[in-house]
């Protein structure tokens, strides 16, 4: 079961036999002669050759050259384009706009934002476009893996997460029609709520290489996210307390399916963890969050910045250092200096 | 509550079992959609709380539009409302004893 080898990774290929007309054949890897082989997937070929080439081509997306998706976002501000450029023909942005348009059932969360503090009422605006933009941006990349996953499983997995995550997107973005004098308001109702600069973490502006990084979003972003709507299960203020139980129960699932992966290929998984870390870990902000502190202050969310974070750490400890890929990561020094906390993003490193 | 309002409850009730989920052969009223009906008799409008079993449900809007269809044949209804909300969470212990044994017969472990 020999292969070809390349420079950092040997592999091989197994046939498994099937009842199908083609051979479906397991994958497996590893960095160094001395390590054990680990599977890292299946591909479906006719004969070892075949099934070698497409092993080899299986676990890394490429980015094509000019491709909107894998544009980097620049710390400027556009003016015009949205993180997404699907949007580009009359119709298709009608009915963007018409999909941000109020309807019936968001009423009384409309209502609702007048029952905030007037001093709240901004931080809640920022909290709120921060959750809505960002789990419709994960929601997105997930779905860029329902086909080249590494295995059927894991397709149907991340076209189960890309729905939640967009149906969670959907529940939010509505509730921002209710905050008149927010920024983007006049532009989220002329073109709808994605041709507008993003509120989501830097590190989902391009979508995922390899399979790693989704798993290293899945386990930190998204954990990152969960972890603050915990503390709004019994948040005072009800369009987002009733969206975080429902979230949270939903999100049972994203973690377990992290989780198990994280379990299975560790060593995998250890640069592209390091890799979202620190947008996971700085989205709560400091101390002195403008965003955060206030509606902890006021009791809409049960945890402040500080909190948030140790919970954060608490939910994935015990995880990582039985993988014992923990010890590097929870040292590291978060660059707050790069960190705005209005947008909630980390700008690029010099 | 007048008799008048008890009967045209029991009535929407009724009419709303006709609903079934676009993606199984059960009832909205079975699936535990429907969270609460009021009926305004002032303006003819019924009022209803639903909620969905995940956020991301792809049928909602078409959901919608088959309460609204199903209520407005009812001679005393010009207006339904309907708002969607999240509490409480939906879990399948929301199911009616006979959705879980259609769904059941249908292969869908509940």
């Amino acid at each position: 079961m020999s292969t070809a080898a390349s420079p950092q990774r040997e592999r091989g290929v197994r046939e498994e036999s099937k009842p199908s007309l083609r051979t479906c054949w397991l994958v497996f890897a590893r960095r160094r002669y001395d390590e054990a082989l680990y599977q890292v997937g299946t591909v479906t070929a006719d004969d070892p050759a075949m099934a070698v080439i497409f092993a080899q081509r299986d676990d890394r997306r490429t980015a094509q050259p000019g491709a909107d998706r894998d544009r980097l976002l620049s710390d400027a501000r556009p003016t015009t384009a949205g993180l997404f450029e699907t949007a580009t023909d009359q119709e298709a942005i009608d009915k963007a706009v018409a999909a941000a348009a109020p309807v019936a059932a968001e009423r009384a969360d409309l209502a609702m934002v007048n029952t905030l503090d007037a001093a709240l009422r901004q931080p809640m605006y920022a909290l709120l476009s921060s959750l809505a933009d960002n789990k419709y941006v994960l929601g997105r990349r997930y779905a860029e893996w329902c086909t080249g996953a590494p295995m059927l499983e894991s397709a149907v997995a991340a076209a189960a997460m890309a729905q939640d995550e967009l149906g969670h997107a959907r529940s939010f973005y509505p509730l921002l029609r209710g905050f008149p004098n927010a920024r983007d308001v006049v532009q989220m109702e002329e073109k709808g709520w994605q041709q507008r600069p993003t509120n989501a973490m830097a590190c989902l502006d391009r979508s995922f290489a390899t399979w790693s990084e989704f798993l290293a979003a899945n386990l930190l972003v998204d954990t990152a996210f969960t972890t603050l709507l915990s503390a709004a299960v019994s948040s005072s203020y009800e369009p987002l307390r009733q969206r975080a139980a429902k979230i949270v129960q939903e999100e049972a699932g994203h973690w377990v399916h992290g989780a198990g992966w994280v379990r299975r290929a560790p060593a995998h998984l250890s640069s592209a963890l390091a890799a979202v870390w620190d947008d996971a870990f700085t989205w709560f902000g400091q101390a002195d969050d403008p965003v955060l502190g206030p509606l902890a202050e006021a009791g809409i969310l049960a945890d402040k910045p500080e909190a948030l974070r140790r919970n954060l750490r608490a939910r994935l400890e015990p995880l990582l250092d039985e993988a014992e890929v923990g010890e590097p990561l929870f040292t590291r020094e978060l660059p707050w200096s790069r960190w705005d906390p209005t947008v909630r993003r980390l700008s690029p490193a010099v | 509550m007048t008799p008048d309002s008890d009967d045209t409850l029991a009535r929407l009730w009724s009419a709303l079992r006709e609903v079934e989920d676009p993606e199984i052969p059960v009832s909205l009223v079975d699936m535990g959609l429907i969270v609460s009906i009021d009926y305004a008799g002032s303006t003819q409008t019924a009022q209803l709380k639903i909620t969905y079993t995940a956020m991301g449900c792809p049928a909602m809007d078409m959901i919608q539009d088959d309460i609204r269809a199903r209520l407005l044949r009812e001679p005393d209804v010009s207006a339904v409302d309907i708002d969607v909300v999240w509490d409480p969470v939906w879990t399948h212990r929301r199911l009616s004893q006979s959705a879980r044994e259609t769904m059941r017969d249908l292969g869908v472990s509940v």
